[in-house]
């Protein structure tokens, strides 16, 4: 038994991967950089623009680790090709706090109700739960548990994430 | 992830031209393209970007169909009110599919067009004829949970994934495509192709064949109707077995049915059995049971999915009983 | 004084957690780094027959590709993780040591490139063949009695066979827990970098100390030449505990390119390249009086391990002295199929036997037609029935009292079925005992440091996986040494500081915590000693009080740590101390410091048990039509010893009881047992709960002080005490709601449509 062929497809030879250039705003700044197209937005934060806050959990969309918001909307990085993301606004966790380190009112609940433990899921829920709120979709304990069910915690701090959610909806 | 062209298009004859080209694949929201890219089950050669093509996307509305275009985004379509009030199953159908996040990225027109979950064919290794043509079916003779008890064949017996496709299988939805000869229409059931012994070939498509819309129209069997799922994950998961139903009822007798089943197929399925059974009948308990029962007369279990077959009549019999009572909320 | 333990206080890394600044291992990225990628092999049992590289190694990018065929001898053997002084190692297994294939999905080569992209693709284009043979995986294709069975462990008390022959009623059942992976939402990486023959390597681990004992004999350098750098880790639950074999394929790579290389693995990758919690099998038998006396406990349990190592999880130590048993027979055994090996995963001794356990009380109390809460407070033993020693403390009793309150108990309805919400949804309770032993760690260091300006920095080589370590060495270190907390910091997940333990067995509290306690309690006479001399009145240390880092004497004189310290000979006070607890045999403390094993001791000490227990009580919602179950309301009251931090342990408790709906309901790694894989290695497929699988969960912890179990009365066990009753709870009310009594989870909806 052998591995599969990975050249089954019988298309034209390879050729080097051109890489592309690309016009992105993350976090406020007009940024510009060549990819290779298979370069994912999550890889480009992380590798390329060391913004590593935003992490990588699976690579498959299926755990939510990786969440950011493009234009405005909560997505997953690891399932966007930079090039395909040219001209999009980005916002990842580094900027969600003020400048001066003042906590985005997310941020404070996810500390005041202790909605952590090892941490590594948090950006992905914090940048979740703000989209969430401003969706409308934070109305009720049911609705943020639903709506917020896209981002996994391993370490299962559920329900204070809930009740985090929830304050910060109840107060706007 | 293999080495691949990129092209992003302004038009669709430009799209049309681009994706016609051999091994070009069309990158549209990515949520199920860049995963089977980075998990080495598919390797287009060129990948064509048609997230900027213009008009495509949004909901129309008129008082004979709803037409969603195939760039509008899955949470868009979900909660646009238009949709929700006069097109519950298809809201509900998108509402209870993925997690927000992918409903933010992923597009009508792709999550038509998602692949198997299949584990087989998604581990990039195991034998797979619809990965591999011709290497066999590791479900056939392993754990087969997850496989198909209607439409399965000899070669494949791999579910068709989707929740909104079952909605649009049920009521008769149109897809809207662009092609070679120019824009054509072909009813959504006629998208998805059987099995049989060319599991590769899941479309009716052909190559540079770009969906543009969907259309369903509007009808009373869809302004009450229903969509049930269940899997093993409250949210985020993929169906055991779903269901939509719509049903019109007058002097509490059923005139007209509607019955798509999920999570079961090979690929969005429509069971006119169901709906046979309840027509001209009053809904009751017994006639929704009767109805589930019908709609998995011809199922064949394997191994380890009998549970399809037990479970997927009661998701019929709840989805009509809802659907009865005008789509009450999951 | 200011009471800072047993204080909510708020985790000291929240702020860095919640802003994206806490640095994961693989958010550290030196310039000039390469990045590595794994091929994993395809078949479960045989050998490589051969490997083409050339693919891989002409692509433009690429700089390595490290197989079995080129590994050389470089690389030395590597030994198992037993909890008694063995090695470091997840196996003792090295998959690119020979052309050998023992399981599917090993490592059959490392790529490495200029970027993640083309390392990936290298690895794709790795071509391997194979010649294979047959292979098994799954315990129900090998007889119980199969050649090759390993038997481990065995209680015996009394005469079982005579008390089951004798007995009123006896429940005789089969049980099963299926494999199940940990998976932590930070998948394994490494980082390595050598710089002048030494190695720094980044690597989420829950035992620093011992991946450096463990690369530095695998890579044939001094113990002094390896440092392991882990001050975050994004979720363990035992997966990180041991030395995976990447880790070290990933220093030997950058050892040959003399240049930083990351290592990243896919999540599918994560279900084989590690350890697993081992599918088990158990053969229960429960004899009781027709009063509802238990008279005897047979318990045999049969699990999944390697064939590279023999993993023992003896969990029948525990269940065996949950209640009042007159008689007891445990057999515990293992047998190897064709996987990696398995090993520690939240509650691994602890969840499987109990499920068995808790499940057949529920049978017997159904025989019996008593409670099921009500039979078990009444075998509420005097004294542990395997040795007849007493219990450290014991609050079983007041956990059910209390969580039969919150829970609202007393208007369960006996029969099952009985019950229904309005809308036709089936309701079912049950409960079940939580019981968890106090284990103990070996050797421990400890260093605080006190500067002018009287801010304190506490430094050893633990790790915080999300357990809160950070704050509770905090909270330690501050009120026992009379700081203020916010001057006092804490180093962790650093190999280069004193020397630590492993993250396990949740036992950091109470040894971690005892060694720090010993440090500060250490600092804290320093200080006294010192201001006694600046008051003039060096006798006097027994007047003064330390509080907020201000000593104070009875007359009214105060002075600031901060000037104390400035005015000590080089403006620095550092104390380091190395704390053996007091029950380590010596012998065991020295193998583990000279070459770095692991080791625990307990539950049973000399004169006495320790065990910490809870009661858990679970309701399940059943859709009458679709079967389909949902998590009603969770409680759980546990009883713990100290609670140093109810913040930090409740979390941790409602995080393990939310792990135990996951295993009842629907945690599974599905195996294809004709070709010896796992099926479902993803989180699309392989299912944890998420946020909308969880109702409400509630959680409490009694009083409880227990003197003897260490210095600072923390019994532990918090971090994993919530999972291991809470599935028997769940199957328990799965059984009240719908009448069928499902033996093996999880319990799907399969199981409750049959029939």
């Amino acid at each position: 038994m052998t591995t599969p062929d990975p050249e089954r497809t019988s298309h034209p030879p390879l050729e080097a991967p051109d890489t592309f250039q690309v016009n992105l705003t993350v976090n406020g700044t007009a940024r510009t950089v060549d990819v290779d197209p298979r370069t994912t937005l999550l890889t480009l934060l992380r590798e390329r623009f060391d913004l590593t806050g935003t992490k990588a959990g699976c690579h498959q969309g299926t755990c939510g680790a990786c969440t950011v918001h493009v234009d405005g909307r909560r997505a997953l990085s690891c399932l966007i090709l930079t090039v395909s993301a040219d001209d999009a606004e980005i916002r990842t966790i580094e900027d969600l706090a003020e400048p001066d380190g003042t906590l985005h009112p997310m941020q404070r609940a996810f500390v005041e109700f202790d909605a952590l433990q090892c941490g590594f899921c948090t950006p992905g829920q914090i940048m979740s739960a703000e989209a969430c709120v401003r969706e409308g979709n934070a109305e009720s304990d049911d609705d943020v548990r639903e709506y917020m069910s896209g981002n996994l915690c391993r370490c299962s701090a559920y329900p204070n994430i809930v009740r985090a959610v929830r304050s910060v909806a109840e107060s706007r | 992830m293999r080495p691949f062209t990129y092209a992003r298009v302004s038009s669709l004859n430009e799209a049309a031209r681009e994706s016609s080209r051999p091994g070009a694949m069309v990158l549209a929201g990515g949520t199920t393209l860049v995963d089977l890219m980075r998990g080495n089950v598919l390797a287009p050669d060129h990948l064509v970007d048609i997230r900027r093509l213009p008009g495509l996307d949004g909901v129309e509305e008129t008082g004979t169909w709803l037409r969603i275009g195939a760039l509008s985004r899955m949470a868009d379509v979900a909660t646009d009110e238009r949709v929700r009030a006069r097109y519950p199953a298809i809201a509900e159908s998108l509402r209870l599919a993925a997690s927000q996040q992918v409903r933010n990225m992923a597009t009508i027109g792709g999550n038509l067009l998602q692949r198997t979950r299949c584990p087989y064919y998604r581990d990039g290794d195991s034998p797979c004829n619809k990965r591999e043509p011709g290497t066999g079916c590791s479900a056939l003779a392993g754990p087969d949970r997850d496989s198909a008890v209607l439409g399965g064949s000899e070669s494949c017996v791999a579910v068709y994934p989707g929740d909104l496709g079952v909605s649009l299988v049920a009521f008769e939805a149109s897809v809207e495509l662009l092609s070679a000869g120019g824009p054509k229409t072909l009813p959504f059931a006629e998208l998805h192709r059987d099995v049989a012994d060319e599991p590769e070939r899941e479309t009716t498509l052909s190559p540079g064949d770009i969906v543009t819309a969907v259309t369903i129209p509007n009808s009373a069997l869809v302004r009450g109707s229903a969509y049930v799922k269940v899997a093993d994950r409250a949210r985020y998961a993929f169906a055991i077995a779903s269901a939509a139903a719509g049903l019109t009822i007058e002097d509490g007798v059923v005139t007209a049915a509607r019955v798509g089943l999920g999570g079961v197929a090979t690929r969005p399925w429509r069971s006119h059995e169901a709906e046979a059974e309840l027509v001209g009948r009053p809904l009751t308990a017994d006639t929704a049971k009767a109805a589930g029962r019908a709609a998995f007369a011809a199922a064949r279990a394997g191994r380890d999915n009998a549970v399809k077959i037990t479970l997927g009549p009661r998701v019929v019999e709840q989805a009509c009983l809802r659907a009865g009572q005008g789509g009450e909320r999951a | 004084m200011t009471k800072i333990l047993g204080t909510p206080v708020v985790r000291t890394d929240a702020v860095a957690k919640v802003t994206g600044q806490a640095a994961y291992v693989a958010d550290h990225t030196p310039a000039g780094t390469l990045h590595a990628a794994l091929a994993t092999g395809t078949i479960s049992r045989g050998r490589i027959t051969a490997i083409d590289a050339g693919g891989a190694e002409r692509l433009p990018g690429v700089r390595l590709v490290l197989t079995h065929r080129n590994l050389g001898d470089a690389v030395k053997e590597g030994q198992f993780l037993t909890p008694v002084l063995g090695g470091q190692f997840q196996t003792s297994f090295n998959p690119l040591g020979s052309d050998e294939i023992r399981y599917s999905g090993q490592i059959v080569a490392l790529a490495v490139a200029d970027t993640p992209e083309i390392a990936e693709e290298a690895a794709r284009l790795i071509r391997v063949e194979y010649e294979e043979v047959p292979a098994v995986i799954a315990l129900a294709d090998l007889a119980p009695d199969a050649p090759g069975r390993i038997d481990l462990h065995g209680l015996q008390t009394g005469d079982t066979a005579t008390a089951l022959a004798e007995s009123h009623v006896v429940v005789d059942r089969e049980y099963a827990t299926s494999v199940n992976h940990h998976n932590p939402i930070e998948p394994f990486h490494a980082a390595a970098l050598w710089q002048d023959g030494r190695l720094e390597i980044r690597v989420p681990s829950q035992w620093v100390t011992g991946e450096r004992f463990a690369l530095a004999g695998a890579l044939g350098v001094t113990e002094e030449d390896v440092r392991v750098v882990s001050p975050y880790v994004g979720g363990g639950f035992g997966s990180k505990g041991a030395t995976l074999w990447h880790t070290v394929l990933t220093a030997e790579a950058a050892r040959r390119l003399d240049a930083p290389v990351k290592l990243s693995i896919t999540r599918r990758q994560m279900f084989t390249i590690a350890s697993f919690r081992p599918e088990s099998r158990h053969w229960v038998r429960l004899a009781a009086t027709s009063d509802g006396r238990f008279t005897a406990y047979e318990h045999e349990v049969l699990t999944q391990t390697s064939r590279s190592d023999v993993l023992a999880l003896p969990g029948t130590d525990n269940t065996a002295r949950l209640y009042a048993f007159p008689n007891i027979h445990t057999r515990e055994s293992t047998i190897g199929v064709d996987v990696n090996t398995p090993g520690f995963m939240r509650g691994p001794l602890e969840y499987p036997e109990l499920f068995a356990l808790e499940s057949a009380v529920d049978e017997l109390a159904m025989v019996l037609d008593v409670d099921p809460m009500e039979l078990r407070l009444r075998n509420e033993p005097a004294k542990e029935p395997v040795e007849g020693l007493r219990y450290s403390s014991r609050s079983l009793q007041e956990c059910y009292r209390r969580g039969a309150e919150l829970f609202g108990w007393h208007r369960r309805r006996a029969r099952p079925g009985s019950m229904r919400d309005s809308d036709g949804t089936l309701i079912g309770w049950g409960c079940a005992s939580a019981s968890y032993p106090v284990f103990e760690g070996g050797v421990c260091d400890s260093r605080i440091t006190v500067g002018s300006d009287g801010r304190a920095l506490v430094e050893v080589a633990s790790q915080d996986i999300g357990t809160g370590t950070y704050t509770l060495l905090a909270q330690i270190a501050a009120e026992t040494s009379g700081l203020a907390l916010a001057d006092v910091r804490v180093a962790l997940g650093d190999s280069d500081l004193p020397r630590g333990l492993a993250t396990a067995a949740s036992s950091t509290t109470g040894t971690v915590g005892a060694a720090v306690h010993e440090n500060a309690r250490s600092v804290r006479e320093q200080l006294l000693a010192a201001a006694a001399v600046r008051f003039g009145r060096p006798r006097a240390v027994e007047d003064l009080t330390i509080s907020d880092g201000v000593v104070r004497a009875g007359d009214g004189l105060r002075i600031t740590v901060a000037e104390l310290v400035a005015d000590l000979p080089r403006g620095v006070l550092a104390v380091e101390i190395r704390h053996t607890p007091p029950r380590l045999p010596a012998e065991m403390a020295q193998t583990t410091l000279r070459d770095g094993t692991f080791n625990i001791t307990g539950p049973a000490r000399p004169d006495h048990v320790a065990f910490s227990y809870g009661a858990n009580f679970a309701e399940v919602r059943v859709d009458p039509v679709t079967r389909q179950v949902r998590m009603g309301r969770m409680v759980g009251v546990f009883a713990v010893g100290r609670v140093l931090n109810p913040r930090i342990a409740h979390g941790l408790l409602a995080g393990g009881m939310i792990w135990g709906a996951g295993h009842a309901l629907m945690e599974k790694t599905v195996m294809d047992r004709d070709r010896a894989r796992f099926v479902n290695t993803d989180l699309a497929g392989y299912h944890i709960a998420a946020n909308a699988d969880i109702s409400d969960v509630i959680v409490e912890t009694v009083d409880e002080h227990d003197d003897l179990v260490n210095v600072l009365g923390a019994k532990g066990g918090v971090g994993e005490m919530g999972i291991v009753a809470m599935p028997a709870a769940i199957a328990n009310a799965v059984f009240h709601a719908t009448g069928v009594r499902v033996r093996r989870l999880p319990i799907l909806v399969d199981d409750l449509l049959i029939g």
